[in-house]
């Protein structure tokens, strides 16, 4: 069985560059500042991916992971929760499944993870919310003459969100505005 | 608390007004560390929600909602809307240090009202969200402000810079600095309202703005209901007579529609009757789905320049009865509004053709 990840080294690490992570009472929020991408950890996939230090068998993983959640944690758990992780991106390299659960299908996964609770990695797509009433859409900012480049926060939400800390403003010689830092 | 089941669905009332009613009974308290769940109803939650999640209040209906029994599908979106406000909210309030510092720097002493200011008071970040950073520099210091948050090389800062108090100019900047409070936030000092200039700041800011997002009186109930003992009403209400009338109408308005508790607010404003037509006007603003606010239109400029568009974007700019009093100076007693409107429509034209004449002034939005 290879419980190895991709860089070979069998113990996954965290990774840290380019998110904010807010800690809540029943939930980690993870924001990918590259990817403009949120994401909403349980409990336990909160705590395996803390333990995810690079240095920590999986065994070792697992009973962190069961110290910080407060439940054991059992292997199957840390597998699915890295298998999770890994998707969104949070690993700093992707997990590679070990052989013996290469061929589990996507309803068995599924099922293990409904047993488990507190394994969700949910990917949050941004809400429709008009955040305030002085932030331009990226579809207006870019519809609009340099000379009339509104200097406000760009919308970070919406059909077309601009990245956040962005404003509308002229870029170089550009003719018409853009969503800049 | 046991959510009232989805059937059968109550009657929704006239048109905008009825889903307005919806938000308003959603958002009943739902600012307090334990909003009280009962009497929320599923069909209101259901109805109401793109229109709180567009408002920005998506995450308080999750705080209050998320004890009830509500269906996963109805509480994921307000959910996510509260997460994802929850780390805006994270990577603005990292900004907020920096924007003082590079102030501060070139001897300038801003205050930071609204946004952060008023989301701190929440009981969860992520339940007031905000889009940029309010800040107040004295009108002299508007230049030496601006050179300092775009310099060149540094990151640029989210910032709306306000050259003066906006809607407390009707107060000299040093009383206002004067009362003001300091909190620590990262490594700077941030200087924030005193209470009673907030809270007046926020009355006026909303209605200015046509009072079209509730979350804004849940701003003002929470407000009210954390007010420091020593809150003095007086202070509150001086200045020009004609704005303490309509912040006082604001501060009703977050009784009638939300039920802000009004215990401890002296009589004057307690009993200060609104006028008929306020409430339905704030509710029909509320329940306008297609509604585009100020600073998300497409400058009417460019709207000029595709005939195909120009009635959509008049209709966006015809200004509500609130925007209309707000806007040409009146009180908000019993007259009718719409010459008002009408008022202050023309007014808004003679602006953007004069900004257009020149093109100095930015353009009408």
């Amino acid at each position: 069985m290879s419980k190895k990840t991709k860089d070979g080294s069998g113990r996954p690490r965290q990774r840290r560059d380019g998110l904010v992570v807010e800690q809540l009472p029943q939930e980690t929020l993870v924001y990918d500042l590259e990817r403009h991408k949120a994401h909403c950890l349980g409990v336990v996939a909160a705590a395996v991916w803390e333990a995810c230090d690079g240095k920590r068998s999986m065994a070792e993983i697992a009973a962190s992971a069961g110290r910080r959640a407060g439940q054991t944690v059992p292997l199957d758990a840390v597998w699915l929760s890295l298998r999770r992780l890994s998707r969104a991106r949070l690993l700093a390299t992707p997990v590679a499944l070990p052989a013996a659960r290469v061929g589990t299908s996507r309803r068995e996964w599924l099922k293990k993870a409904a047993a488990l609770g507190g394994l969700s990695v949910l990917s949050i797509t941004a809400p429709t919310a008009a955040q305030a009433a002085t932030c331009t859409t990226q579809t207006t900012c870019t519809g609009l003459q340099n000379r009339f480049c509104t200097g406000a926060p760009c919308c970070t939400t919406g059909p077309n969100p601009a990245p956040p800390g962005t404003i509308c403003k002229k870029v170089g010689n550009q003719n018409m505005c853009s969503c800049a830092p | 608390m046991q959510l009232r089941t989805l059937a059968p669905t109550p009657p929704l009332g006239p048109g905008h007004e009825g889903r307005g009613r919806q938000v308003a009974r959603v958002l009943r308290g739902a600012w307090r560390e334990h909003p009280d769940a009962d009497g929320l109803d599923a069909a209101d939650l259901v109805g109401a929600s793109p229109l709180l999640l567009r408002g920005g209040s998506a995450g308080l209906a999750w705080w209050r909602s998320r004890a009830g029994q509500v269906p996963p599908p109805v509480l994921k979106p307000l959910h996510d809307a509260f997460a994802v406000h929850t780390l805006q909210g994270a990577i603005l309030e990292g900004k907020i240090p920096a924007t003082f510092t590079r102030l501060h720097a070139r001897g300038i002493r801003p205050l930071l009202g609204k946004g952060w200011a008023v989301a701190r008071l929440y009981p969860r970040p992520g339940l007031r969200p905000y889009g940029d950073i309010d800040v107040y520099v004295r009108p002299g210091d508007e230049e030496a402000a601006r050179a300092a948050l775009d310099r060149p090389g540094e990151d640029s800062l989210p910032v709306d810079l306000h050259r003066g108090l906006a809607e407390l100019d009707d107060r000299p900047f040093e009383d206002v600095f004067a009362r003001s409070r300091t909190v620590r936030l990262g490594a700077a000092d941030v200087r924030v309202f005193g209470p009673e200039d907030h809270l007046r700041l926020m009355a006026l800011h909303l209605l200015r703005h046509g009072a079209w997002r509730p979350v804004w009186f849940c701003d003002l109930a929470l407000m009210l209901e954390t007010l420091p003992p020593d809150f003095d009403w007086a202070c509150f209400m001086s200045g020009d007579g004609a704005r303490t009338d309509a912040a006082v109408c604001a501060v009703r308005l977050a009784h009638e529609l939300i039920g802000a508790s009004l215990e401890g607010v002296p009589a004057a404003v307690r009993e200060r009757t609104l006028p008929r037509w306020l409430v339905p006007a704030v509710l029909r603003q509320w329940g306008e789905a297609r509604f585009e606010p100020h600073g998300t239109r497409t400058p009417m400029a460019v709207e000029l320049r595709r005939p195909r568009g120009l009635l959509r974007a008049l209709r966006a700019r015809w200004p509500n009865a609130v925007e209309a009093t707000v806007g040409r100076r009146a009180r908000f007693n019993g007259l009718p509004r719409l010459p008002f409107q009408i008022g202050e429509c023309l007014a808004r034209t003679l602006r953007f053709a004069r900004a257009q004449g020149g093109l100095a002034a930015p353009p009408e939005r």
